[in-house]
C-alpha cells in the first residue's frame, strides 16, 4: 500500500501522531491537529509533513496524491462494484415500472434513453473494474459514465415531461448522493458530476414546471446535493488522514527509532524477499556484518549521548554504501548493523567491504580510548555466489564468524568468509 | 483470541469482539464528533432552506412547516450541545440515535399533517421529498454504527408506509413513494455499510502498527521511541502536578563477554528474561518498562504519593535483586550469574529554564548508571539531589 514510500528514510517522530486520530476531521471543526510537538523536531518523511500541512483542499503533492489514489482504488474497489451493481438493478426495476405503469409514447422515449445512455454507462463501469486494458482509467471511465448517468436521469425526465407525463424526479436525488458513494470516485469528481446534472436539470424544470415546483424542485436537488457532498467530504478527509497516520505508523515500526535504518524484524522480512529474488535469476548476493569498535569504551569516555551520534553517523555512512533498491542496511541490535548488497557489481568481495570500513575511517569522529584514535568498524562479509546452493541462514552465520575473525584480527579491517562450507556458525554458537 | 479469519468475519458483520467493539466504539466516537457537529450543520440548512422554500411555494401549509420546526430544532439543538460536552460523551451514541429518531419522524408527521389538514382543493401538501433527503443524510450523521441507523429508518419507514396509506390523498402516487422510500435506504444503507466497514479496517491497522512502531521487536518491551514520548509526557506531568518522578535505568553486566561466550541466541534469550522482570515491576497504570539499547533497559515509575515516592529506593533494589534472582549462569563474569547494574534518578522535576527534561533525567540516571558500574557493578546507585 506504501507505493510511494522511499526505502530508507528518516524515522518519523512519534509526537507527529498525537493528534492524528483527531486529525481524522478538518481543524476547522475545533479538533485541530497542529503538528502538536513544541519541541520542534525535524520531521522530515514527507508523509509527517503531509500531516502537518493539512490537506483541507483534499490534494497531496504530486507523488503522494498518486499514491494515495493507488491505494484508494485498491481498498474501495469492491465497494466500487456493488455500488454500480446495485445501480444496475434499480434501473432495470425502474424501466419495469415505466413499462407497465407509463403510457406507450411516453414509456417509449424514457426507456430508449435508459437503454442508450443509462444502462450502458453502468456496464462500461462495471466492465473497466474487472477488465485490465479499461481498468487502468478506471476514474477516468468512471467520471464519463458518471456524467452519462447524472444527464440520462435528466433526459428521462425530460422526454416524460415534454410528453405531458408529471415522472416523479426523485430518481435524480438518488442519482446525485449516489455518486458521491459509490467508491474510488472522489468528493471533487462528486461535486463536478452533481454540479453538470443540476445545470442541466434547470432548463428542464424551467420549460415544463409551474413556478412553484420550480423552485421547491429546483432547490430540493440542490439540497441533497449539498448534504451529500459535505459527508463525502468528511469521508474523504478522513480516508487521507487515515492514509497518512497509517504509512507513517508503518515507517515507524520498520524503521530504528536511532538510526533511521531498517530494523531487525523489517530486515528479516525485507532480506527474504531479496534473497528469493536473487536465486530466481541467479544473481550474486553479499552480505556483510559489521560492529563498531570498542563502542563500549566511546560511551564510557562520551556518555551516551555521544554514543548515540556516532551510531547515527556510522549508520548514514553505511546507508550511502548501499544505495540501489534492492540493497538492504539495518540496525541488528547494539552496535551492529548489517549490509546486504543485491547482485553487486563488483566481483571483489574484499574490496567492498574496505569500502564501507573506509567510509566510516573517513567519519574521522575522535575516539581517545581507541588504539585508532578515531570510531572504526570491523567488517565481516560473506558471498552467495550464483550456481552455488542458496542458504541464507548460513550466509549471515558466515558474515558472523567472519566479523568475529576481523575482530581477533586486531579490529578496523573488512575479513572475507571462507567460500567452502567449514566456516564456523554465528558468534561460535553451542 | 482474535484470529485474522475471525477478525475479518467480525469486520463483514460491523461487529469485533468484547473489549475491540468497546475500544472501537471510543475511537469512533471521537473521530467523528467533528462530522456529527458538521452534519447538525448541514441539517440546519436543510430545515431551514426546505421551511422557506415551502413556505414560499405552499403557503397553505404553514401549519405542518411548524409541526416540524417544532420538535426538529429542538432535536438540532441537543445533538449539537452533546456533542460540545465532553460530559455528555458517554450518552452521546444514545442521544444521536433518539435525536435522529425523532427529526426524521417529525418529517414524516408534517406531511402527514398536510394531508389531512390542507384544504384539499388547493393542492398545496408539503411534499414528501424532505424526508427522501433527511433518510438520506441521517445515515451519515457519525458517532452511531449502521445497525442503530437501519433500526431507526425501519421505524421511519414504516411510520411513512401507515401514512401514505392511511392519509395520502393521491393513491396513486403511494407505490412510487414507498417505491423512492425504499431505493434511497437501500442505497444509502451500502454506502454506510462500506464507509463503516472502511472505518474499521483503519482502525484495526492502526492500532496493529502502532503496537509494531512502539515495540521492541526482541524483548516486547516498549522502544526507545515510544518511552522518549512517554517520559516527555511524565516529566511535564510531573512537574504540574509537584510529584515524584523516577528514572531507572538498568545495564546488564559484562553482555559482551556474556555473548562472545555463548553465541548472540543465547544473548538474546537472556535480555527477554531480563525484559520479563522488567515488566513485572511496572505495576502502576503510567508505569513504563522500556529497551533503552543493546543490553540497556529503563524503568519508568510515576509516584503520586509520598508513601510511593519513598518506595522507589526499595523499588530499584528489588528490580536489582530479582534479575540475580533468575540465577542464568555467565561463566565469564566474576559473579558467576547475570546481574545488572542499576541507576535511579528521583526527584519532583523542576520548572523553569534550568528545570529537568526528559534529556536530563535520563542522563542523571545514566550517570548513576556509571557510577553503579564502577562500584563494582551488580548494585544500585542514586543520583544526588543536587
Amino acid at each position: 500500500m506504501l507505493s510511494g514510500m522511499p526505502a530508507q528514510s528518516v524515522p518519523p517522530d512519534i509526537d507527529a501522531l498525537e493528534s492524528a486520530d483527531a486529525a481524522i476531521a478538518p481543524a476547522w471543526f475545533g479538533l485541530g491537529h497542529g503538528n502538536g510537538n513544541g519541541d520542534g523536531s525535524s520531521d522530515t518523511h514527507p508523509y509527517a509533513q503531509a500531516l502537518a500541512r493539512g490537506h483541507r483542499g483534499l490534494r497531496f503533492p504530486p507523488a503522494l496524491e498518486e499514491a494515495f489514489l493507488a491505494d484508494r482504488e485498491e481498498r474501495e474497489i469492491v465497494r466500487l462494484r456493488w455500488s454500480l451493481a446495485i445501480a444496475l438493478v434499480l434501473f432495470m426495476v425502474f424501466t419495469v415500472i415505466e413499462i407497465v405503469e407509463l403510457p406507450p409514447h411516453v414509456s417509449e422515449a424514457t426507456i430508449t434513453v435508459r437503454m442508450a445512455v443509462i444502462i450502458p454507462a453502468l456496464l462500461l463501469g462495471l466492465v473497466a473494474t474487472v477488465w485490465p486494458p479499461l481498468r487502468r482509467h478506471l476514474r477516468g471511465f468512471l467520471v464519463i459514465g458518471g456524467v452519462a448517468v447524472a444527464l440520462g436521469a435528466v433526459g428521462v425526465i425530460a422526454a416524460a415531461w415534454s410528453r405531458g407525463f408529471d415522472l416523479p424526479y426523485e430518481g435524480l436525488l438518488l442519482v446525485a448522493i449516489f455518486l458521491y458513494f459509490i467508491g474510488v470516485l472522489g468528493w471533487r469528481e462528486g461535486v463536478a458530476i452533481n454540479v453538470v446534472q443540476w445545470l442541466a436539470y434547470l432548463p428542464v424544470l424551467a420549460l415544463w414546471e409551474t413556478e412553484a415546483q420550480q423552485i421547491y424542485r429546483g432547490w430540493s436537488l440542490l439540497g441533497a446535493s449539498i448534504a451529500g457532498a459535505a459527508c463525502s467530504y468528511f469521508f474523504e478527509y478522513g480516508a487521507r488522514t487515515a492514509f497518512l497516520t497509517n504509512g507513517l505508523l508503518q515507517s515507524m515500526a520498520e524503521h530504528d527509532g536511532l538510526t533511521g535504518v531498517l530494523n531487525r524484524r523489517a530486515w528479516q522480512k525485507e532480506a527474504s524477499r531479496v534473497v528469493l529474488q536473487a536465486e530466481r535469476q541467479d544473481l550474486a548476493l553479499i552480505v556483510a556484518m559489521i560492529d563498531v569498535d570498542h563502542f563500549k569504551r566511546y560511551n564510557d569516555t562520551y556518555g551516551h549521548a555521544g554514543g548515540d551520534a556516532v551510531l547515527q553517523s556510522v549508520a548514514a555512512a553505511l546507508a550511502g554504501q548501499a544505495r540501489r533498491p534492492l540493497d538492504l542496511v539495518a540496525r541488528w541490535g547494539g552496535e551492529e548493523f548489517v549490509l546486504l548488497w543485491f547482485a553487486p557489481r563488483t566481483d571483489s568481495v574484499e574490496a567492498l567491504g574496505e569500502r564501507a570500513r573506509k567510509a566510516i575511517a573517513d567519519l574521522n569522529i575522535a575516539h581517545t580510548a581507541s588504539e585508532w584514535g578515531c570510531v572504526t568498524v570491523s567488517v565481516g562479509l560473506a558471498l552467495q555466489a550464483p550456481g552455488t546452493p542458496f542458504e541464507p541462514e548460513r550466509l549471515l552465520a558466515r558474515a558472523d564468524a567472519a566479523l568475529y575473525d576481523a575482530k581477533a584480527a586486531g579490529r578496523n579491517r573488512a575479513v572475507v568468509a571462507a567460500d567452502d562450507a567449514t566456516g564456523t556458525p554465528a558468534g561460535g554458537a553451542p | 483470541m482474535n484470529a485474522p479469519a475471525a477478525l475479518a468475519t467480525q469486520l463483514r458483520w460491523l461487529k469485533f469482539d468484547g473489549e475491540l467493539e468497546r475500544s472501537f466504539r471510543r475511537y469512533r466516537l471521537r473521530a467523528d464528533l467533528p462530522r456529527l457537529r458538521q452534519a447538525i450543520a448541514i441539517a440546519a440548512l436543510l430545515l431551514l432552506g426546505y421551511g422557506l422554500v415551502e413556505r414560499l411555494c405552499f403557503p397553505l401549509a404553514a401549519d405542518s412547516i411548524l409541526l416540524r420546526n417544532v420538535w426538529c430544532w429542538p432535536m438540532l439543538a441537543v445533538g449539537g450541545l452533546a456533542s460540545l460536552r465532553p460530559s455528555a460523551h458517554h450518552r452521546l451514541a444514545l442521544v444521536v440515535t433518539v435525536g435522529l429518531l425523532v427529526f426524521e419522524l417529525a418529517c414524516v408527521a408534517a406531511i402527514a399533517h398536510s394531508w389531512v389538514a390542507a384544504p384539499s382543493a388547493s393542492g398545496q401538501f408539503l411534499p414528501y421529498e424532505s424526508l427522501l433527503v433527511m433518510v438520506l443524510f441521517g445515515y451519515f450523521v457519525g458517532c452511531i454504527g449502521l445497525r442503530p441507523t437501519i433500526a431507526v429508518n425501519a421505524v421511519v419507514l414504516l411510520a411513512f408506509m401507515v401514512a401514505e396509506l392511511n392519509w395520502q390523498p393521491a393513491a396513486e402516487q403511494r407505490v412510487n413513494h414507498i417505491f423512492f422510500m425504499l431505493a434511497a435506504n437501500l442505497i444509502a444503507a451500502a454506502s454506510s455499510y462500506f464507509a463503516e466497514k472502511a472505518s474499521r479496517a483503519t482502525f484495526l491497522a492502526t492500532n496493529q502498527l502502532r503496537e509494531l512502531a512502539e515495540q521492541d521487536g526482541l524483548t516486547g518491551l516498549n522502544n526507545r521511541r515510544s518511552l522518549g514520548a512517554h517520559l516527555q509526557r511524565l516529566t511535564r506531568l510531573a512537574a504540574r502536578e509537584r510529584v515524584t518522578l523516577a528514572v531507572i535505568m538498568v545495564d546488564v553486566d559484562h553482555f559482551k563477554r556474556y555473548n562472545d561466550h555463548y553465541g548472540h541466541a543465547a544473548g538474546d534469550e537472556v535480555l527477554r528474561k531480563v525484559a520479563a522482570v522488567l515488566r513485572s515491576h511496572a505495576r502502576a497504570p503510567l508505569d513504563m518498562s522500556a529497551r533503552y539499547g543493546g543490553e540497556e533497559f529503563v524503568l519508568l515509575c510515576y509516584a503520586p504519593t509520598a508513601a510511593e515516592a519513598a518506595e522507589l529506593r526499595v523499588r530499584a533494589e528489588a528490580l536489582c535483586a530479582d534479575i540475580a534472582a533468575l540465577a542464568l549462569p555467565h561463566a565469564a563474569s566474576p559473579a558467576g550469574i547475570v546481574t545488572a547494574s542499576v541507576g535511579l534518578c528521583r526527584r519532583v522535576p523542576r520548572v523553569g529554564a534550568r528545570g529537568d527534561t526528559a534529556e536530563t533525567m535520563l542522563a542523571h540516571a545514566d550517570a548513576a548508571l556509571y557510577a553503579a558500574k564502577h562500584g563494582g557493578r551488580g548494585r544500585v546507585v542514586e543520583s544526588p539531589e543536587d
